[in-house]
């Protein structure tokens, strides 16, 4: 059972600031990414920042934010992914917030994994009916050569997505933390984190971002070569 | 004179997840801006369409902010 009692009432100064300035790290994050072309997306760390310190709902509005900003600055295809950042911010803010799922690093790693599954459940639905396959995204080149050997599409764009998917949800949580670590305790008052000094929450980052590039690297050496 | 700090709670939370579907519902049409063969005026009536129902979500939040338990 959780032991988490997160402050029921958040001052709505906390809320009026966090909001908007996690959705410009997510548009920024989103930006980053879309320059280098990873195959992953950077664009929900705010996100989780939001939905654990402020509530699930609140992350919602940040990742719709985000990402109907995102359309103006990055790429106008964002828009329907909005609702990826919907629920990745209820899972991250249920779990972690409301039922105490951050309290060790290994929980935390079952919430990316849990969160990259579901959020790619979501998205693949949205590329497949909206985007017919082909979104731009650096994951298009995966999607093909797993259609091209005779899967389906829906099955491709979920087969596709899934490790860059875990990832990127693996390196916002953990990058998320060590953000949520430095905001004022009044915040985090009541939700149950990692307890670490400064130098254990940046190794608890580093270790976690290292979990994600494992999965990007298994996408990019393992998975893209056996399918030819 | 009283300084009284304002707060959000859980029916906020829940004001704030109605907008966000708002916006979202006013601005979906615009996912489909590049693509080949939409005619202008079959977007804009989309897109009306979709302000005006993103436009009562919205304010389907904002009453509930304003109801009374």
């Amino acid at each position: 059972m959780s032991g988490a009692k997160a402050a029921s009432r958040i001052p709505l100064s906390y809320v009026a600031v966090l909001v908007p300035v996690m959705g410009a790290l997510n548009v920024v994050g989103g930006s980053i990414n879309n320059a280098l072309k990873l195959p992953i997306f950077l664009d929900m760390i705010g996100t989780m920042v939001a939905a654990v310190a402020l509530g699930p709902w609140w992350g919602a509005l940040t990742g719709i934010i985000t990402n109907v900003a995102g359309a103006f600055t990055i790429n106008p295809t964002m828009i329907p992914f909005s609702l990826c950042n919907v629920v990745g911010a209820l899972v991250w803010g249920y779990m972690i917030r409301n039922n105490g799922w951050g309290r060790t690093p290994g929980r935390l790693i079952v919430v990316g994994i849990v969160c990259g599954i579901l959020v790619q459940m979501m998205a693949t639905p949205i590329v497949v009916f909206v985007f017919g396959g082909a979104t731009g995204h650096s994951s298009d080149a995966l999607l093909a050569a797993f259609a091209a050997a005779g899967n389906s599409l829906l099955v491709s764009s979920f087969a596709s997505g899934i490790t860059g998917s875990i990832a990127d949800k693996m390196i916002a949580t953990f990058v998320g933390l060590a953000i949520l670590r430095a905001l004022p305790s009044g915040l985090t008052a009541g939700i149950e984190l990692p307890k670490r000094d400064a130098t254990g929450n940046l190794v608890l980052a580093v270790g976690g971002v290292l979990v994600g590039v494992v999965f990007i690297l298994i996408t990019i050496f393992v998975v893209k070569p056996a399918l030819g | 004179m009283a300084n009284k700090q304002m707060t959000v709670g859980p029916k906020e939370g829940a004001v704030a997840g109605v907008v966000a579907m708002g916006i979202f519902t006013m601005f979906i049409p615009m996912g489909v801006i590049g693509f080949q063969g939409v005619a202008e005026t079959n977007f804009l009536t989309l897109w009306a369409m979709n302000v005006l129902i993103g436009a009562f979500v919205i304010g389907s939040g904002i009453a509930v902010l304003r109801a009374k338990d």
